[in-house]
């Protein structure tokens, strides 16, 4: 590594987070700690019915019982200090009195936040013809273009509001991919969670545009529980998209979400993240935990469920989005670019569960770690007795800046029979010396040449973005990735 | 308690009736060594599924089969069981362990090639203590619960060192035998082998039976490649169907030395070979490669770990595995760079073949790496033979069965052609074949589903 790049790397490294600022808004919040009563305040909050609340309290029994044996998963390359479960507080809405009719009845305060985050709901509605449903901490304060996907029967609210509206999908589906008991997290979040989307398409439907969430997680303390539900019903497609940016924080702050996709035959979901949430200052002081449980059941014939992923934030990321390729002939796709910097750490990866004939998944995990930060791709791929002719193809490649980060790789292939077709590669390197030579002999600074290889070397991953999120993950790499160019 | 408690419990009261004469047989400074070990093992006992390095291998059923760790010496392998398993091979140089323990009396009584010192590991010990002891007195070694298993229960096994130097012609061959009489016993077993400055040998590790019965090998190999010395290592394991194989290789390589190891796992009703090499200083060359044949209903499985502690270092790693039946295959292989560790160039790559649809893999390699300036790459594939392959030969009048067969033993044939000492390959490729010819083994056609096409 070159002088000029040590001082660049220096330069770029010292980059504030562009979007770290608090908004000043009352918060109705619950005391902090973890409890039968907080569970039901919760609940009673949301005016759910009953089924909901026992729904959550045997979760708060599993979890308590998982608590209590000391079951926290330990297993991911990652480390935190222990986090004290009662010392968080589990639910907070914006002050809010009444249902508002439109944008302007919102709080100026609040629309300002999301200008600063660069989602103008009005701008957005008119130049993109994204319809947003953009949580503020955990209580969705306004919907757009609802008018035009009911047209279509195309349901997309905030998840409270689709225990009401449509109980009886949410009773048939929620749990049914993540169940309670499925690890410690999804277990604290299924007790706690207090918001997030639901979109449900109906048969025959092709979602005539993208949906997208904002998460934002405000107030000090505050973890986030968003739990999120997509139903695809049969030959309907959909793509979502969400995204995130946190405001800095000096204490960590817990992120809990879940997400289950479902898609039945011939429905296709594509669900595509842009994660960057406050990773901590240079030091490795704050950060968001971002431990989530995100995984799509194909449960009908050639269905289909694509991840994609670009993870640029959090201190630390631990998360799997995971196919259960259950139907004939369905497909699951994963595509990630994680990036870390400084002392942050990702384990991130993918589950495909091949359980019907015929079924096809692709991996494709690009790694860079910068900094001392750590990076670590975990990835199942396993293949039942019953998935003849399965096929599968991963590629995991990392990227090192830097003499001082980390990359891991851990794929796990377990296959149960014989007309399956496994293939799994990875390659770990830096930026070859004679690739940045050969770019700056043809007077390319060193900074754009790496910015420029690294895109290539994520290419592959931002083609499967939608448009509205290809360019803003690219700025994002390449701000993230200009702080540790080496 | 469940049956690995039990287990483990048995062993340790088991070496507290024996501790004595354990002590007897060996010089002082071993006791505490001994003690260490089975403490360490009454800490870690036997491993569950939880435990990550044994998600994919269970070992209930060795716990259960209650063996007895410290039996008495029984003489039962006679000069005719050994040409009786060797054939033609029975004419060379052979050094015999039976059950563990040096056997001269069945080793060939041709002189030594000169550099070359072989003896019993019990003898050694009083001889060349302060060569041993450092090597013996390891604690970082007592970390997986069988090797400190072995720690405890060692008596003897091969001290094999090839001094300054000197490059014998031929390899040095080593036969470990399980007896009629093993039956119900672990042999745990201990061997050395010192490779010095500039040295250069071959040595063979052949795991061979005599018993058709439930046994345990237990076998610990510790190599010391010294400055500039060169090993290539064939270890062919061929116990029986019902016997239990543990093998842990723990190599240190010390600047610019080379070291390559053939792995051939053919035997044993549950084999788990553990492979720690460390490349300690700065240019080491390592490569290991490997090929698990599994049919029936056995379970193999393959453990390597290269760590890179060191700059400049090259390692190479080819694993195969062919499963037929219901058996099933493990390989967990991980490659480690360290954050000094740069110029570190490490590749490994695990190809598999499922013969059968009951066969079942189950394969993890693991990149960790800590240092920028690297190129690390691993692969790993899981399928069954080439369709357009087979098309290919069928339509030149080759039958399934036959172009099966070719495609299996050309798979399998990497490893063996790998290996440098046209004695040992031979040996290896007689062996390899052997297993492959057996039963069904190679020729089984893959059950497909009605759907499915060729």
């Amino acid at each position: 590594m070159t002088q000029s790049s040590d001082a660049m790397l220096e330069k770029l490294a010292n980059r504030d987070y562009q979007y770290g600022f608090v908004t000043d808004i009352d918060a109705d919040s619950a005391p902090p700690g973890l409890n039968e009563d907080i569970v039901r305040l919760i609940s009673s909050k949301k005016n759910e019915p009953s089924w909901l609340l026992d729904w959550r309290l045997k979760a708060l029994a599993r979890f308590m019982e998982m608590l209590e044996n000391d079951v926290e998963p330990t297993w991911a390359k990652v480390e935190y200090p222990k986090i004290n479960f009662q010392d968080i507080i589990y639910y907070s809405a914006p002050k809010q009195v009444k249902k508002l009719e439109s944008l302007d009845e919102v709080d100026p305060q609040l629309l300002e936040t999301y200008e600063k985050l660069g989602i103008s709901l009005s701008e957005q509605k008119r130049l993109h013809g994204v319809a947003v449903d953009a949580v503020f901490d955990s209580v969705s304060v306004a919907t757009t273009f609802k008018g035009e996907l009911e047209k279509q029967g195309i349901i997309f609210c905030s998840f409270s509001e689709a225990v009401t509206r449509c109980p009886e999908l949410i009773q048939q589906y929620l749990g049914s991919v993540v169940p309670v008991s499925d690890n410690f997290y999804a277990a604290l979040n299924s007790a706690v969670f207090t918001d997030g989307s639901f979109a449900y398409i109906p048969k025959g439907v092709r979602c005539p545009m993208e949906l997208s969430t904002y998460f934002r997680i405000n107030a000090a303390n505050t973890g986030q529980f968003e739990r999120t539900l997509l139903i695809a019903d049969e030959g309907a497609y959909v793509s979502y998209l969400e995204g995130c940016t946190a405001p800095m924080r000096d204490e960590n702050q817990l992120h809990a979400a879940v997400v289950e996709l479902v898609a039945l035959d011939d429905a296709e979901i594509k669900y595509s993240t842009v994660q960057n949430w406050y990773p901590g200052d240079k030091d490795g002081v704050g950060g968001i935990y971002n431990f989530v449980t995100k995984r799509g059941a194909c449960r009908g014939k050639r269905s289909k469920i694509s991840w994609t992923q670009v993870e640029t934030g959090s201190a630390i990321t631990w998360k799997y989005p995971s196919c259960l390729l259950q139907g004939d002939d369905s497909v699951g796709e994963f595509y990630s670019v994680a990036m870390t910097n400084n002392l942050q750490q990702a384990d991130t990866g993918t589950k495909m569960i091949h359980i019907g004939k015929r079924t096809k998944s692709t991996i494709i995990s690009k790694g860079i770690s910068a900094g001392r930060s750590s990076n670590a791709y975990r990835g199942l791929v396993r293949i039942q007795p019953g998935a003849t002719g399965a096929r599968n193809y991963s590629q995991c490649d990392s990227l090192l800046l830097g003499d001082r980060c980390s990359a891991h790789t851990f794929p796990y292939l377990e296959v149960k029979n014989a007309s399956s077709t496994i293939e799994h590669e990875a390659t770990t390197s830096k930026i070859g010396e004679d690739q940045l030579f050969y770019c700056r002999q043809r007077g390319i600074s060193e900074e754009d040449a790496i910015s420029m290889i690294v895109n290539g070397f994520c290419k592959q991953v931002l083609r499967e973005l939608p448009m509205e999120f290809a360019v803003e993950a690219q700025a994002l790499l390449g701000l993230s990735l200009e702080g540790s160019v080496g | 308690m469940t049956t690995l408690d039990t287990a483990q419990a048995h062993f340790v009261s088991r070496f507290a009736d024996c501790e004595s004469r354990l002590a007897d047989a060996s010089p002082d400074w071993l006791a505490p060594i001994r003690r260490a070990a089975i403490e360490r093992f009454a800490e870690l006992g036997f491993p569950t599924r939880r435990n990550e390095a044994w998600k994919y291998t269970s070992v209930a059923e060795i716990a259960n089969a209650s063996l007895d760790p410290e039996p008495p010496v029984r003489d039962g392998v006679s000069p005719d069981d050994i040409r009786a398993l060797l054939g033609s091979e029975a004419s060379q140089q052979w050094f015999v362990f039976e059950d563990g323990r040096f056997a001269p009396e069945l080793s060939s009584d041709e002189a030594l090639p000169t550099g070359v010192e072989i003896e019993g590991l019990a003898a050694a010990l009083r001889k060349q203590p302060e060569l041993i002891r450092p090597l013996l007195d390891r604690a970082d070694l007592l970390d997986r619960p069988f090797a400190a298993l072995n720690g405890a229960f060692q008596r003897d096994g091969a001290f094999v060192r090839v001094t300054a130097g000197a490059s014998p012609q031929r390899p040095i061959q080593l036969l470990f035998i399980a007896s009629p009489g093993a039956s119900g016993r672990v042999a745990n077993q201990r061997n050395i082998i010192r490779i010095d400055r500039g040295a250069k040998a071959a040595i063979l590790l052949r795991f061979e039976s005599c018993c058709e019965d439930v046994y345990w090998t237990n076998s610990m190999t510790q190599i010391l490649l010294e400055d500039n010395a060169e090993l290539d290592l064939v270890s062919v394991q061929s116990e029986s169907d019902a016997a239990y194989h543990f093998s842990s290789l723990d190599i240190r390589q010390e600047r610019d030395s080379r070291f390559r190891s053939h792995q051939i796992s053919l035997g044993g009703a549950l084999a788990r070979s553990e492979i720690y090499a460390r490349l300690d200083a700065p240019g080491v060359d390592c490569t290991l490669n490997g090929l698990f044949l599994g049919d029936g209903r056995q379970h193999l499985d393959s453990q390597t770990t290269v760590d890179h502690a060191s700059p400049n270092g090259t390692s190479r790693e080819l694993y195969k595995g062919i499963l037929g039946g219901h058996s099933r295959g493990v390989f967990n292989g991980s490659v480690l760079v360290r954050p000094d560790a740069q110029k570190t160039n490490a590749q490994q790559f695990n190809p598999n073949l499922l013969i059968s649809d009951d066969a079942q893999i189950n394969t993890k390699p693991t990149l960790e790496i800590s240092a920028d300036d690297v190129k690390c790459s691993h692969g790993s594939t899981v399928g069954r033979l080439d369709e357009d392959a087979l098309f290919y030969l069928r339509a030149r009048g080759v039958d399934e069965r036959a172009a099966r067969r070719m495609l299996t033993v050309a798979f399998a044939s990497e490893i063996a052609k790998a290996i440098p000492q046209d004695s040992l390959r031979t040996q290896v490729e007689r062996l390899v074949t052997a297993k492959l010819e057996r039963g069904q083994f190679a020729i089984e056609t893959a059950r497909r589903s009605p759907e499915d096409p060729l």
